[in-house]
């Protein structure tokens, strides 16, 4: 055997060469992304804490150091606590409104019948309307004068209603406007849930003669209940999130009542001209979506990150 | 010229040794099978000819030249594996094509070397369908003209038949024998299955846990296995393995098996007591033991009858280690022509055999003991 | 139902049967009852989008005529086309096409390159990146408006495509779908990449992005649909009509067009009608992109 003395520092070079390329290499192709990421995500995040430790002048645009005062001043505003009060209630309208509608239409639409294909193009159409497609359709259901709802009443010879000026009404309206705007990703998302329930069960289940109703209770709801608290966390956070339809449609009134947290921070900042108000309403949305995307992991763990 | 040499080569895993200390030489255009069984570190070896796996110890030649830390593309070979590896988004053309693009070879040749390497493997009807509208062989065939297009002057291949059925596993083995002759280029071949190994290797060399066990002709491999893991493992149905006392008696040594033994000559007798062992283990074909007059008491258990001949197997009489089983002694399988008078079950039979075809082992260390 | 008698000298007692006529009767009131449900459904869906495209074919007095106005008289479409004069319809679908075009692209690019890396190469420091990707899924764009209008404003990115556009130039929620199509991938393929000659760019390119397809594809529908629904980032951005996109277009024409209903309700039917177009027809990938998360893996 010609067993030859082998070269182990030439080796080891070559090899720390090629780790240094491979290193170069995937350095580069992160590059952009991190350079995003780097400047638009995780720099003004450290920014948005920083600048919750000072308060603006709202005339001379000075700024002051005051350390952690902003942050409990904002959490103790009544003006704050309303916009949590109120994206709570908005959470509470929306998030089960909408599984259960989205749900409901997804079981309906579970079925072999003939032009189903339609009626699932319809479920799901709204998925294709914007934040402000979707407000300004509600217009002509909501407004006082053309909205249909109100000539309606108006017709049945009843009193308008002004769904989008009246403390009562404004926030259920923004509720409606969501809903209907999530219906179709609920639909979409909850419909693939279910095709991708096994049929030998529900076969099985029949052979006991198990009922319609108890089908669903046994079999469907413990079985979708992976897609069904995914889609409810992911709805909470977006429900925290929202802004578009109190802009497009109430402005955050009438009386503060439809002033979502979204919707506060950017009046502080770009109103009210405080940022740093604004950073600490941030910070505080920041901690509530944190808790929540760490649910989020937790169900998605495994499946979608770690998964191969 | 591209022989290709294992020295000392070794490859770890974390805490796993799948390569130990590999020593191996490959001369230019044999065709070498590495088999063992599944795990022993047959994969290994060929991703590291190939480049694909670093060595951790040790270094590997290909024609002479020291090419352990040379990238895979710069390797000159080509390889084909138990998956296939086709590009399944590509045509059969384009898949063919593929490594001849990354050479910068220009589109009419391709299209030619392409169309020539197609043509030896009959695959001309099948250019332009995907990998996935063809049948195994046919897939199998494709990889192999890829590998073929590039003229490497080594092929590897790993378990190519292995995903086969086996009809055309029969004549695909013999499909590539004739291609080795005709390409004369180095192959190195690895299978978990014995019969590949015999039958397509000019060498083979057996793998076990990482270590070589044993290089060399089929037949000699078959006729004088190395240690216990080669006797065990080359072979359908394998060698019988016998623990026996031994004792000396005049003019040699007996080695008892059960009720019986064998007698051998001084020549072995030297043998064994060099080793300073008391038990040695015998290994016997199945073909080589004969049913009749023996020194070998046994009860026929099993007859099978497989056509052109019969296995039969028997429980070797007083060997009973664990009384009350069902089959509390050693078995043994005899291999019978059909031609000859089948015994009965339960019967009470004499096994024999011929002395030089006794296979002696040092039963704790596995080494062949030789007269 | 009948009352069915069994003969004292019946061996075993008869489950009881139904006659297939029976069954047949019973199954179509069933599917009729369905389609009823699903018709009542479909119609509450559509009724905003139904609306909508009425009023927007009626002047201000049809629209008032309930319940006749639900029923547009003579179509009339010379709305579409003075929408796209009095407002900058036509400007900011072009935006929006353009903005989501260059996020869609961009996204799918760096989406590619950066699964590439957490899918196929090994390094030090590997995890650490890939926990920072996950971090940025933990901060929602709302949480850093204020400090990213300061650097858009630093940069001089007010009233500019870049400012609609960089921002967003990068996802993780791409990197992972890609990502876990690449590992998909058997590794003999990347194997017998390398041995036919292909580096790692070799192999990206003519191997795992072909293969990749369907989950490039899902994430160029989700991106671009994600991308031209922006509602507040270019809000905030943008003051001048020239960069102004669909969503802040339709704002500016509701708000300055109180009177006129059918012409905004022309304008958010125009706005609307490319999306559901491109759903329409992308509608497969849509649903991948939007399932990848929720259901299986
Ligand atoms: N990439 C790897 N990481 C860790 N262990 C490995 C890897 N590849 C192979 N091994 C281990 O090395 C040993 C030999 O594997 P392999 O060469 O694939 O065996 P064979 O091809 O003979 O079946 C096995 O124990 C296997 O588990
Ligand atoms: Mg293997």
């Amino acid at each position: 055997m010609n067993r030859r003395p082998v070269n182990d520092r030439a080796r080891t070079r070559t090899r720390t060469r090629r780790r240094w390329r491979e290193r170069g290499l995937a350095f580069t192709l992160l590059l952009p992304s991190l350079l995003v990421f780097g400047v638009f995500v995780f720099y003004p995040f450290a920014r948005t804490f920083w600048l919750g430790f000072f308060e603006t002048d709202p005339f001379g645009g000075r700024r002051t150091f005051v350390g952690l005062d902003q942050y409990t001043d904002t959490l103790t505003s009544s003006s704050f606590r309303n916009s949590l009060w109120v994206t709570l209630k908005f959470t509470l309208l929306t998030v089960p409104t909408g599984l259960a509608l989205g749900l409901g239409l997804a079981i309906l639409a579970h079925q072999k019948l003939r032009g189903m294909g339609f009626y699932r193009t319809v479920f799901s159409s709204t998925v294709a309307t914007s934040v402000a497609v979707a407000s300004l359709m509600f217009i002509s259901l909501l407004s006082p004068s053309v909205g249909l709802i109100n000539q309606a009443i108006r017709w049945f010879g009843g009193e308008p209603i002004f769904f989008l000026q009246s403390p009562g009404w404004a926030l259920v309206a923004i509720s409606a406007v969501t809903v209907w705007q999530n219906l179709g990703i609920i639909f979409i998302v909850t419909s693939a849930g279910l095709q991708s329930l096994p049929d030998d069960l529900y076969e099985s289940a029949r052979l006991d003669g198990a009922s319609a109703w108890s089908r669903f209770v046994d079999i469907t709801v413990p079985l979708l209940s992976p897609t069904l608290l995914f889609g409810f966390v992911v709805l909470t956070i977006t429900s925290f999130q929202t802004f578009g339809q109190v802009d497009l449609l109430t402005n955050g009134g009438p009386l503060e009542a439809t002033n979502l947290i979204v919707f506060s921070i950017f009046e502080t900042a770009f109103r009210d001209f405080n940022p740093g108000s604004a950073a600490a309403q941030a910070v505080v949305l920041f901690f509530i979506v944190l808790v929540l995307t760490a649910v989020q992991f937790k169900i998605l763990e495994r499946r979608v990150f770690y998964g191969r | 010229m591209a022989g290709v040499s294992f020295n000392g080569t070794s490859k770890h895993f974390d805490d796993v040794v799948a390569l130990d200390q590999l020593d191996l030489e490959i001369p230019d255009g044999e065709f070498l099978v590495l088999v063992g069984p599944s795990g022993c570190g047959k994969s290994t070896a060929l991703r590291i000819i190939a480049g694909l796996e670093e060595a951790t110890e040790g270094t590997l030649h290909i024609g002479g030249v020291d090419v352990t830390d040379v990238e895979p593309q710069h390797r000159d070979l080509a390889m084909v594996f138990q998956s296939y590896a086709l590009y399944p988004h590509k045509t059969v053309r384009q898949n063919i094509e593929f490594p001849l693009k990354s050479r910068k070879v220009p589109p009419a040749d391709r299209r030619a070397e392409a169309e020539t390497a197609a043509t030896m493997l009959g695959l001309g009807e099948l250019m332009d369908r995907r990998p996935g509208q063809l049948s195994g062989g046919q897939r199998q065939r494709v990889a192999l003209a890829r590998a073929l297009v590039r003229r490497p002057e080594v092929f590897l291949m790993d378990e190519p038949l292995s995903n086969l059925d086996a009809k055309t596993r029969v004549q695909t083995r013999a499909e590539l024998s004739e291609l080795h002759a005709t390409l004369g280029a180095t192959f190195i071949y690895v299978t978990h299955d014995q019969v590949e190994a015999m039958t397509m290797g000019t060498r083979i060399a057996v793998l076990d846990q990482g270590r070589l066990q044993q290089v060399g002709a089929p037949d000699d491999v078959y006729d004088r296995p190395a240690n216990l893991f080669v006797a065990g493992f080359i072979g359908s149905p394998p060698m019988n393995i016998v623990e026996a006392a031994v004792e000396r008696i005049d003019g040699g040594i007996r080695l008892a098996i059960g009720t019986g033994a064998f007698d051998l000559p001084e020549s072995w007798g030297a043998a064994v007591s060099a080793t300073g062992i008391e038990r040695v283990a015998i290994g016997i074909r199945p073909e080589h033991l004969r049913i009749g007059d023996g020194p070998i008491d046994g009860v026929v258990r099993t007859v099978e009858s497989l056509g052109h001949e019969r296995h039969i197997v028997c429980e070797l009489a007083g060997t009973d280690h664990r009384p009350g089983d069902l089959v509390p002694g050693d078995l043994v399988i005899v291999r019978q022509s059909a031609d000859d008078p089948a015994p009965r079950m339960g019967e009470a039979i004499h096994l024999g055999a011929e002395a030089r075809h006794l296979h002696l082992f040092d039963p704790d260390s596995g080494e062949r003991i030789d007269p | 139902m009948a009352v069915e008698t069994i003969p004292a000298s019946a061996p075993r007692a008869v489950p009881p049967t139904v006659s297939p006529e029976r069954r047949r009767r019973r199954r179509r009131v069933r599917s009729f009852l369905n389609y009823v449900a699903l018709t009542i459904a479909a119609v509450v869906v559509l009724t905003p989008i139904y609306v909508t495209i009425a009023f927007s074919l009626q002047t201000g007095p049809q629209a008032l005529q309930f319940p006749g106005s639900m029923w547009p008289g003579e179509l009339d479409l010379s709305v579409f086309r003075r929408v796209f004069e009095v407002s900058g319809i036509g400007r900011y679908l072009f935006n929006s096409a353009l903005v989501a075009a260059l996020i869609t692209v961009g996204q799918v690019l760096t989406s590619i390159t950066a699964a590439y890396v957490f899918a196929e190469l090994e390094f030090k420091g590997r995890n650490l990146l890939f926990v920072a990707f996950l971090a940025t899924l933990m901060v929602p764009a709302e949480v850093t408006i204020v400090a990213n209008y300061d650097t858009i404003v630093s940069f001089g990115w007010l009233d500019s495509y870049q400012g609609l556009v960089v921002p967003f130039l990068a996802t993780a929620f791409g990197t992972f779908l890609i990502r876990q199509a690449f590992m998909g991938i058997p590794r003999d393929l990347r194997d017998a990449a390398k041995l036919d000659g292909y580096g790692h760019m070799g192999f990206l390119w003519s191997v795992a992005v072909p293969l990749a397809r369907p989950a490039i594809a899902a994430l160029s529908v989700f991106s671009f649909l994600l991308a031209w629904n922006q509602y507040l980032w270019p809000l905030l951005i943008t003051n001048d009509d020239d960069f102004r996109t669909v969503q802040i277009g339709l704002r500016t024409l509701a708000s300055s067009n109180i009177t006129e209903f059918n012409l905004v309700f022309a304008g958010t039917v125009v706005a609307s009608i490319p999306i559901f177009v491109l759903l329409i027809v992308f509608q497969k990938q849509l649903v991948r992109g939007l399932t990848s998360g929720a259901v299986k893996g």
